[in-house]
This record gives structure tokens, sequence and C-alpha cells, in this order.
């Protein structure tokens, strides 16, 4: 129960960090700015973890015995799920191209438009260059004269996810 | 909590099992649905294997505590969080897998020579084939309304785009997408 209330405090903390540092600091690149905020906030847990098991009694708890060790530690395993889950819905929100069209829907003057409108205000160069450019930045892909060639780090990448498709038959969705 | 946690670490590796199982059998039945559905059964079979995994493991460990106390309630909780973190983990994963970049290195691996031009791209991923998709499966999940040659939001889309829009905006990552 301690790690469980030190990880809902220490994590809310992270997210308030982290919405601070992109609305007023904007720095790049943002998987690196949340992966090096939340290991920042690592001792914190850790402290919060301390701070609550010694001064409320209904959470105080032994951390030299199997028990207190245990709750220290699912403390921590929270914490990554809960970065793992935060992550996805940070660049669902950043990167999903469903919520962009819909955005755009939205913001439209008739509150409707058609393939050929979205594809005004949302253009193909746009999606395309942000995707390739994260891919070279990542080093999946390299720029071959006018070729774009995977890495063996690409080839990793797409033998463990189709390793994960023929075990749950997963079909291609993209066209 | 150690009970706990061995449950849900067992509720997940049914969960895994079943879902291969389910797929492999019948892989065109609704996924999330069907994912969304073990998670609730399992949920259900986590109360017996709790106690089974409290009554197995030495009592130093599993120190036999009442559901009625409030140790004893958050330690059963807590397994359940854990599952629930974990299904929901794997779900996030799943759908990670449908990305649109994840395609494009697909394409270019599965090619003999493993390079593609920027137009061989373009020519192989249509935008408007692919907007089209997005959008129906809009449509398919009640997010937007088909009206001729026009999409609308439905009431669940317009929720998504001011919450979701709204925080993309406070956030200053706009444009985005």
């Amino acid at each position: 129960m301690t790690g469980l209330c030190a990880v809902i405090l220490s994590f809310s903390l992270y997210v308030l960090a982290h919405w601070t540092i992109c609305r007023f600091l904007q720095l790049r690149p943002l998987s690196m700015v949340l992966n090096v905020t939340w290991f920042c906030f690592l001792p914190v847990y850790a402290a919060m973890f301390f701070v609550l098991h010694r001064n409320v009694p209904l959470l105080a708890v032994d951390v030299a015995t199997a028990d207190g060790a245990v709750n220290f530690l699912n403390g921590l395993v929270i914490n990554v799920f809960l970065l793992l889950g935060y992550t996805v819905f940070f660049f669902l929100v950043e990167r999903g191209l469903s919520l962009r069209v819909m955005i755009e829907i939205a913001r439209s003057k008739e509150e409707r438009m058609t393939i050929e409108e979205i594809k005004g205000v949302y253009t193909y160069d746009y999606i395309l260059e942000k995707r390739l450019s994260q891919i070279f930045k990542m080093g999946y892909a390299v720029r071959d004269g006018n070729q774009i060639r995977t890495t063996y780090k690409a080839a990793r990448l797409v033998a463990a996810n189709r390793l994960v498709r023929t075990i749950f038959r997963i079909k291609q969705v993209t066209p | 909590m150690i009970p706990g946690l061995l449950a849900a670490s067992a509720c997940f590796v049914l969960f895994l099992a079943l879902s291969i199982g389910i797929f492999q059998l019948a892989p065109d039945v609704h996924r999330f649905g069907t994912m969304a559905k073990l998670w609730l059964v399992l949920l259900v079979v986590y109360v017996p294997l709790y106690f089974l995994f409290q009554h197995l493991l030495p009592t130093p460990i599993a120190a036999v505590l009442p559901l009625n106390s409030l140790k004893g309630a958050v330690n059963f909780g807590n397994g359940m969080l854990i599952f629930t973190f974990m299904y929901l983990n794997f779900c996030a994963l799943y759908t990670s897998d449908h990305g649109l970049s994840l395609a494009f290195m697909f394409e270019l691996e599965g090619r003999a020579d493993k390079q593609m031009t920027l137009d061989q791209l373009r020519e192989r991923f249509p935008y408007d084939a692919l907007l089209r998709g997005r959008l129906i499966d809009l449509e398919a999940n009640h997010f937007v309304i088909c009206e001729g040659e026009y999409f609308r939001l439905a009431p669940k889309g317009k929720l998504f785009a001011t919450v979701l829009g709204g925080l993309k905006r406070f956030l200053r990552l706009e444009p985005g997408g």
C-alpha cells in the first residue's frame, strides 16, 4: 500500500513536471524528454515511499522484510506500467493520424470535411516527412541517394513484429 | 502482496495463452472486444488464484490477511490492478503494431534489395486509401458519420477531438499528427 500511494504521488508530480516542460520549455526530442524526466522522478518515488512509511502509521512497513521489499518493488513496477501507458497516450495525442483528422474536422468551418479537404490541410508530404525523419533519426533506415534503405536494426524490429503477428494472426491493417 | 502478484502474473499468462488460442482458431473475431471479455473473465479467475497462492505460500511470505481488513483488501486489489495494467499495456503494444512507420519498414524489409524511393513509397501507400481506411475505421467505431462525400464528427468523436485536441494545444504539440 505504501508503494502504491508513493507511486500515485510521484507519478502525478512527474506528469505535472512533464506538462510544464512541454508547455513552457518545448524541449526536443519528445521521447527523450519523456524518459529522462521519468528517470529523474525515480528518486522522488523512493523519497515518497520513505516519507510515507516513516510518517504515516497506516503505511509503516519494514523494508528489510520480504513483504516490505515487495511493497517497494510493487510501486516501481506500477511506475513502469504507468510510464508505458502514459508514453502511448502522449504519442497518440502528439502523432495520432486519426486524432489529427478528427481535430481538423472539428475545427473546420462547417464542422465537416471531404477527403480532398482533409488532404489540403493535412498533407501527405508532412506525414511522410515526420515519419521518415523519425525512422532515420532512430537508425531504422538510411538515405542512399534517392533511395531509402532499412538497416539491421529495422530488420530485427520487423522480424520481432512478424513473429508477434504470426503468433496472434494479426493482419496488416495499413494498405 | 505476493499472492496477488503471483495471481496477476498467472492471469496474464492465461490471458496470453487464451488470446493466442482464440486468434489462431478464429482470426476474424473483434480483437479488442475479445481481449476485453477475456480480461473480465480472468478478473473472476483471479479471485480463487489469489486464495490458492495465499494458502500455498509459507506464512512469512504470504501472511493470511482477511479481506475485511484494509491491508488485506489493498493486497487483494493490488494484484487486480497489476493484472489490469498488464492487460492495458498489452493492448497499447498491440495497437502500436498498426503504425504507419512500421508499415513502411515492413514494406522495405519485404523487398529483395530492402530499398525504395520516396515516390515508390507514396505509390505503395496511396494517401487516399490511407485516409479512407482510417475514416471507415473511425465510422465503424462511432467517431465520425459519413454523409455522402462529407465526414462529420459523431458525439464521441467531438468529445475526443475537444479533450485531446485541447490537451494537444495546451502542451504546444500542434499541429502534430
